[in-house]
């Protein structure tokens, strides 16, 4: 039971006031507007007996609200002449609003007033006082006394009488004004019955106009209803007939008679006592005689509606409860014109809706794309119709991977399910068969969001791409034939190349007999353009390599000095034309990480460039040095005396296919590949290549490439997540010949295979590098550097010793390996920057182990 | 140390005849085949010192050859170079796994086939440091 308060009855006013709570508890639960009438009714009428009776009555009312039932209780005590209202949830479910009243008493109320004088005594006690004197008086005395009590009796059954008769008269008013007042509730009810169930405002307005006149004793009522610009909206009348008219005339040319003017601008009603007398611009006047006028305002939440007239007795027209009276229906009529307005603005609403719902399905059925509308079951709610044509008939109600794709769970990847995740777009294809045919689609989900924000459906947009997926196929088709054709035709020539080669080579080596220096020369010749002849076709499979994402880097520890030395010995064995070849490099240059393969192709490719462009007696030099601008970089410069670039070209020179115009001395442009592909290797290291050149005074291309580092590369293990694991693993491989001897391109071959065996094994887990792979003279030793515990790291290097066994390339080397752990406690958590430290103590720890080795 | 016999295998009889007149120059004594079958059986009769392989071969390529080669016991330690126009990238790493010596990629440089042939065969190194 929850106790609202306790509203004294004292007066009329109090009556509206509780009243009004009524209402307004009524709307704050949502009980409707019809109840909440009934309601309030019920308590006016109530309240007001009560007040006039003085008998306790009780009225409940049982509301059912949606599944909740309401009884609201409210109980009216006349001793304290309050009405205590409360509601109580019971826990019955009915189906239908049940309206049930209980009203005690009230069905049978009678009037009755207890009637009692503060002087008058009991008879009793008056006898006995007289008999007591009666015995001590004589018999004049008595007499006497009896006489004047006698003469004293008769004044007060004379005045008793006076009172009586004054109090009779006081009664019959009484009753008047009950019955009066029981008229009044009556209309009360009867126009609040008519707002609950009429809506047309015509009705209403007719209505409530009749009741007046036929329930309250009025001659007459009208109401007119006005736009906010006092123009006449709507009138209806009662009692009034052609007299009105001439009042319509007016209104309709928006010319107001005083009296409403007045009653527009306040709240409180224009009463009128003699219209006939005092109204000068009223064109009604003929049945006002001995009557007076009130007019009110209809207003309702701020807003003025209209005007609500009626006459009534002279006598009650200055009666303030009437009038509060007349202004409480004033007030009903004018909640039933915001009602039907309300309902009005609705039905507006809606149709609007509905048009726009039309166009809307219009516009989504002349769409090229299927449409779909999901609930958050994957229920379809929606389709259009290139669905309904494409997924054969209506699918509505069913879920969507059973209806499009004949599965029993969501399909997989299904972009509505990431949509319903994370609230954003996503686009899936998917591939289905519709009778035999293959058909492949689009699909975009959006989400659809309420006004409070939350996903509630998702719509799907489903693009037929089956044409882009073709043509997509054949132009990959195509491109794939091209590059197998490129591969394979560079491959062949390689044949007949080689026996051109070969036979050259014969010739000039005298192995077919003497030949003359004229023969030599044009030997020479042949053999050079053979020579050119191959770089193309290497120049051609690169490129395709890089266009079929094959051009690949394998990253590793590499001493920049050892292999420049070692490019630089196969060009004196080739070179034949007078070119000096030398290197400037520093003691100390540190150690790249990069592939040693594509620096050796970077490199050939420079230095025959420098070459072909350089005139004899000219020199090349290859160049190193830590790069100045970025000290994690090593810059490689390959600078030559020749001819020079020309400015405009050397913007273009390592783009795909460009040829250079100042060709070398053959004459002869190239595919112009070479720099692309040095290019491109270059950045797939990290680095770049840029030229600086001067016309007929030399070029110089550079190019830079990582310096080895273990901090880099122990930087993905290194998370601070990690370091508060605690510790760090490095296991230490070493690769050696069983019987000591230098190492041979086989045995580095091998060990590659090795190291490569040793990645394969730890791939999967990020929390493992490989960081350095440095070369000692008696083999090679490489480490594996892992975050985790002893046991972790054992697990590892069982692991890696299956592989290793199995790894035949070692076997054929006849090399043998060794592995070994070692742990370095990462205790370091609590300082600022542990990684900094820890990359020290760990690269420290390697140092040693390289030492040691 | 001359006449030690070498075992040419490849398709192309242009090559062939070159690479003969080469190793021939150099001292060597030569046996060819064109093809892995012909491969195998030479190798059988002749017991050569060395062998160049091609891998594109008729009837087999040269994978399949010095499997072969590998499992026949008299064969299986000579020591094999292959010598191919395929692509190194792919081809070099293969090829060393399953067990030959080195690989050279068409044309090659005589001087460098030679060297190679000589380490094959365990001979002293001639003036030429090696490079690879």
């Amino acid at each position: 039971m929850i106790e609202l308060g306790t509203i004294p009855i004292k007066d009329k006013a109090s009556i509206v006031e509780a009243r009004n709570k009524i209402r307004l508890l009524a709307e704050d639960l949502e009980l409707g507007s019809i109840t909440s009438i009934r309601i309030a009714t019920m308590i006016s009428e109530l309240s007001r007996r009560m007040l006039a009776t003085g008998q306790p009555s009780v009225i409940k009312v049982a509301v059912d609200k949606g599944k909740e039932l309401f009884e609201l209780v409210l109980e009216f005590t006349p001793g304290q002449a309050c009405a205590a209202i409360g509601i109580k949830v019971l826990e019955a479910v009915f189906d239908n609003v049940k309206l049930s009243e209980k009203a005690d008493g009230v069905q049978s109320i009678k009037t009755s007033k207890v009637l009692l004088d503060p002087q008058f005594e009991p008879a009793e006690e008056f006898i006995e006082r007289e008999r007591g004197l009666l015995g001590r008086l004589t018999r004049e005395e008595l007499y006497l006394q009896l006489k004047e009590y006698s003469a004293h009796l008769e004044e007060r059954v004379e005045e008793r009488t006076a009172e009586l008769q004054q109090e009779i008269t006081e009664r019959k008013e009484a009753e008047a004004k009950l019955q009066q007042l029981s008229l009044v509730l009556r209309a009360i009810r009867n126009v609040d019955q008519l707002i609950t169930k009429e809506k047309d405002r015509g009705k209403l307005l007719k209505g409530s106009c009749d009741n007046f006149v036929e329930t309250r004793g009025c001659s007459n009522a009208w109401v007119t209803l006005l736009d906010e610009f006092g123009k006449l909206v709507a009138y209806a009348e009662s009692g009034l007939g052609k007299d009105f008219l001439p009042m319509v005339e007016l209104m309709k040319r928006g010319q107001l008679p005083t009296c409403m003017q007045r009653a527009l601008k306040q709240s409180a009603a224009v009463v009128t006592e003699a219209p006939v007398s005092t109204c000068t611009d009223c064109p009604i006047s003929i049945n006002y005689a001995g009557r007076s006028a009130a007019i009110v305002r209809l207003e309702y939440k701020g807003k003025v509606y209209g005007l609500l007239s009626i006459d009534v007795p002279r006598e009650l027209a200055t009666d303030a409860e009437e009038l509060s009276l007349f202004h409480e229906v004033a007030t009903d009529i004018a909640f039933g014109l915001y009602n039907i307005e309300l309902e009005e603005r609705h039905k507006q609403v809606e149709e609007v809706l509905q048009v726009e719902k039309n166009k809307l399905q219009s516009l989504v059925d002349a769409m090229a794309d299927g449409l779909t509308i999901q609930d958050r079951y994957y229920n379809i709610i929606h389709q259009n119709e290139p669905t309904r044509i494409a997924f054969g008939g209506d699918h509505l109600g069913e879920k969507c991977y059973r209806a499009y794709a004949g599965r029993e769970t969501v399909c997989d990847g299904c972009p509505v399910e990431e949509a319903f995740k994370d609230g954003k777009s996503h686009t899936a294809e998917r591939k289905t068969t519709i009778a035999g045919k293959v058909v492949f689609w689009a699909n975009t989900a959006s989400p659809i969001r309420d006004a409070s924000g939350e996903i509630v459906s998702c719509l799907e947009i489903t693009r037929d791409i089956t044409e882009r997926k073709r043509a997509e196929e054949a132009l990959i088709g195509l491109d794939h034939m091209k590059s197998e054709f490129i591969s394979r035709v560079s491959h062949e020539i390689r044949s007949p190349l080689t026996a051109i080669h070969q036979f050259a080579t014969i010739l000039l080596d005298g192995l077919a007999g003497d030949i003359s220096s004229e023969q030599r020369e044009y030997l020479e010749i042949v053999l050079r353009n053979i020579n050119q002849l191959r770089v193309m076709v290497n120049d051609l499979l690169e490129v395709n390599r890089a266009e079929t994402g094959r051009l690949t880097i394998n990253p590793r520890y590499v001493s920049l000095a050892e292999l420049v030395s070692e490019i630089i010995g196969t060009f004196r064995v080739t070179t034949t034309k007078g070119v000096l070849l030398t290197t400037d490099l520093p003691k100390g240059l540190p150690p790249i990480r990069a592939d040693p393969d594509r620096v050796r192709e970077i490199l050939t490719n420079l230095i025959d460039n420098a070459i072909k462009f350089t005139p004899e007696k000219g020199r090349v030099v290859i160049g190193a040095e830590v790069y100045k601008r970025n000290p994690n970089f090593v810059c490689v410069a390959v600078s030559d005396t020749g001819c020079g670039i020309h400015p405009k070209e050397r913007k273009r020179i390592f783009e795909y296919l460009h040829q250079a115009q100042n060709s070398g001395v053959d004459g002869r442009k190239g595919l112009g590949l070479g720099l692309y592909i040095c290019r491109e290797l270059v950045r797939r290291h990290g680095g770049r290549i840029w030229l600086e050149s001067e016309l007929e005074h030399g070029s110089k291309f550079s190019f830079t490439l990582p310096i080895y580092s273990v901090a880099n590369s122990l930087a993905p293990i290194l998370t601070e997540k990690n370091l508060w694991i605690g510790s760090i693993a490095i296991l230490t491989i070493k690769v050696f010949p069983i019987k000591e001897r230098p190492l041979t391109v086989t045995d580095k071959i091998a060990s590659q295979k090795a190291w490569d065996v040793v990645n394969g094994c730890i791939f999967p887990s990020k929390d493992v590098v490989l960081p350095i792979m440095p070369q000692t003279q008696l083999g090679e030793v490489f480490y594996v550097v892992m975050c985790a515990d002893h046991r972790d790291a054992e697990v590892l290097v069982r692991r890696i010793r299956d592989h290793l066994k199995r790894c035949e390339a070692l076997h054929n080397a006849r090399l043998k390996w060794t592995i070994s752990i070692s742990m370095l406690e990462t205790a370091l958590a609590g300082s600022d920057e542990p990684s900094k430290e820890v990359v020290k103590k760990v690269e420290d720890r390697i140092e040693e182990l390289v030492k040691s080795v | 140390m001359k006449g030690k016999k070498i075992l040419i295998v490849d398709d192309d009889k242009d090559v062939l005849l070159g690479l003969n007149v080469r190793l021939r120059a150099s001292g060597y004594t030569v046996a060819s085949a064109t093809d892995a079958i012909q491969a195998i059986s030479v190798a059988q009769q002749e017991k050569p010192d060395a062998i160049i392989l091609d891998i594109g071969l008729p009837g087999g390529d040269g994978f399949v050859v010095m499997e072969r080669l590998r499992s026949l016991i008299p064969l299986a330690h000579i020591p094999i170079i292959i010598l191919s126009g395929k692509d190194p990238i792919i081809n070099r790493e293969k090829a060393i796994n399953a067990g030959a010596q080195a690989f050279l990629q068409k044309p090659v440089d005589s001087v460098v086939l030679l060297q190679v042939i000589r380490k094959a065969l365990g001979e002293p190194k001639g003036q030429m440091q090696e490079k690879m």
